[in-house]
């Protein structure tokens, strides 16, 4: 099962190749944007996507269709993935638990590679200091006595 | 060639990544499905030390793996320590993993590191298939149910709630500011976990002994005339609160008529 529509594109291909998107901002997103630049095209795109995944999922629980909420899980990782690896890893997560409980063995093996994807994302987020929302980077401070904490700027 | 054998070497890692993966999370399964046995067989408490024993294993090995995995050495100094529960010896089997670090210096190039390492090891966390994520029907039901996982609300280094402001990764000196008075109005449980409940994990034990150094001169200074420390006003002021708090109000209650004095 892999959820593709009739020219066989993914979610997150759709996203990422809405001819709407101006060239940079797919890059930005590729490199890992930091939530609150001013994306909110491909926001809006992703919430869109991850709702009609929704849909499936809801169709999929009531039919007991496991395979499919694997993928659909999984697929929503992908989307998350541009913009909170956190978020991602977390749903990863919840996809391979379902995989397991289930036997899914096949989709086992891809959701272990994306995994590997996520770490590899999420340290070059890290060292090319663009980071998630959850790493808001917290200025230094040059108040005396204290040389670096906000804490002692505010309260002391 | 060249490329062939960083593939090859790439695999390798990914493939041992996956295997201690694996490895922590058979373990954590272990401790879970020993739970029933150890309930019927030891005391409570007896249970608690033990859930907490295997806890802090598990997050060290965690901790060790993510340093080891980034090339780059660590720019100082640094100890982590447990905070709350797994310094106290009395983690629940859904206990959160709460812990700080203190470091030699809080230069930001330090911070920047640590916040690579913390990224890695929430990721590691939550491949222990313990971290719940609302993701059935309109995202409000989760596969997974909660179990041993990071809570970025609680206390970990970098929070994000309201007291985000009190990062729990400084230097001995400024973390033992924590225990001063203006801070204590502010998060009065924060305050007395950092003060009591705090145990050395990993990393330069001598750092962790200076912290805890320092908060104690903070706690054991004089107060007034009578030579009253710190640590003894806050724990009078703890048990009136305390006295206050859950004292009996008769008359409220309707079956105690017999203490109204008419």
């Amino acid at each position: 099962v892999h959820l593709r529509n009739a020219n066989f594109v993914t979610p997150l291909d759709l996203v990422m190749d809405n001819e709407d998107l101006v060239s940079n901002k797919r890059i930005m997103l590729n490199h890992g944007a930091p939530r609150g630049s001013d994306l909110r095209e491909i926001d809006e795109l992703i919430s869109l996507e991850v709702t009609k995944l929704d849909e499936f999922l809801s169709l999929a629980c009531q039919n007991d269709e496991y395979r499919e909420q694997v993928v659909a899980i999984s697929q929503m990782s992908d989307l998350f993935l541009p913009r909170s690896p956190t978020d991602a890893a977390k749903a990863l997560a919840c996809s391979l638990r379902m995989a397991r409980t289930h036997d899914l063995d096949d989709e086992i093996e891809l959701l272990h590679n994306k995994i590997l994807q996520i770490y590899t994302r999420t340290f070059a987020m890290y060292t090319q200091h663009e980071k998630p929302v959850c790493a808001t980077r917290i200025p230094p401070c040059t108040c005396q006595p204290c040389s670096h904490s906000n804490a002692c700027a505010t309260v002391l | 060639v060249i490329l062939v054998v960083c593939l090859r070497h790439w695999q390798y890692e990914a493939f041992d990544r996956i295997e201690q993966c694996k490895k922590l999370q058979r373990e954590l399964s272990d401790v879970r499905a020993n739970i029933p046995f150890k309930v019927k067989h030891s005391s409570g408490r007896e249970l608690l030390a033990w859930l907490s024993s295997k806890f802090e294993a598990i997050l060290v090995s965690i901790i060790k793996d993510t340093m080891e995995s980034i090339t780059e050495k660590p720019p100082c100094a640094f100890a982590f320590f447990a905070i709350g529960p797994l310094a106290q010896r009395q983690c629940t089997p859904s206990a959160r993993i709460e812990f700080g670090i203190v470091v030699q210096h809080a230069s930001f190039s330090v911070l920047e590191y640590f916040r690579l390492v913390l990224a890695l090891l929430e990721l590691r966390v939550i491949n222990l298939l313990e971290t719940d994520f609302a993701v059935f029907n309109f995202r409000t039901l989760s596969p997974i149910n909660g179990g041993w996982k990071l809570d970025h609300l609680g206390y970990v280094p970098f929070r994000s709630d309201k007291h985000s402001i009190f990062r729990l990764i400084d230097t001995p000196e400024h973390l033992a500011l924590w225990q001063e008075n203006t801070f204590f109005e502010l998060d009065s449980i924060g305050a007395m976990l950092m003060a009591d409940s705090t145990e050395f994990l990993f990393g330069d034990r001598r750092l962790y002994d200076s912290y805890c150094a320092e908060a104690n001169r903070i706690l054991e200074r004089k107060q007034d005339t009578k030579q009253t420390m710190l640590r003894q006003l806050r724990a009078a002021k703890l048990i009136r609160n305390e006295v206050e708090a859950f004292r009996p109000i008769y008359n409220a209650e309707p079956n105690d008529c017999k203490y109204v004095v008419s």
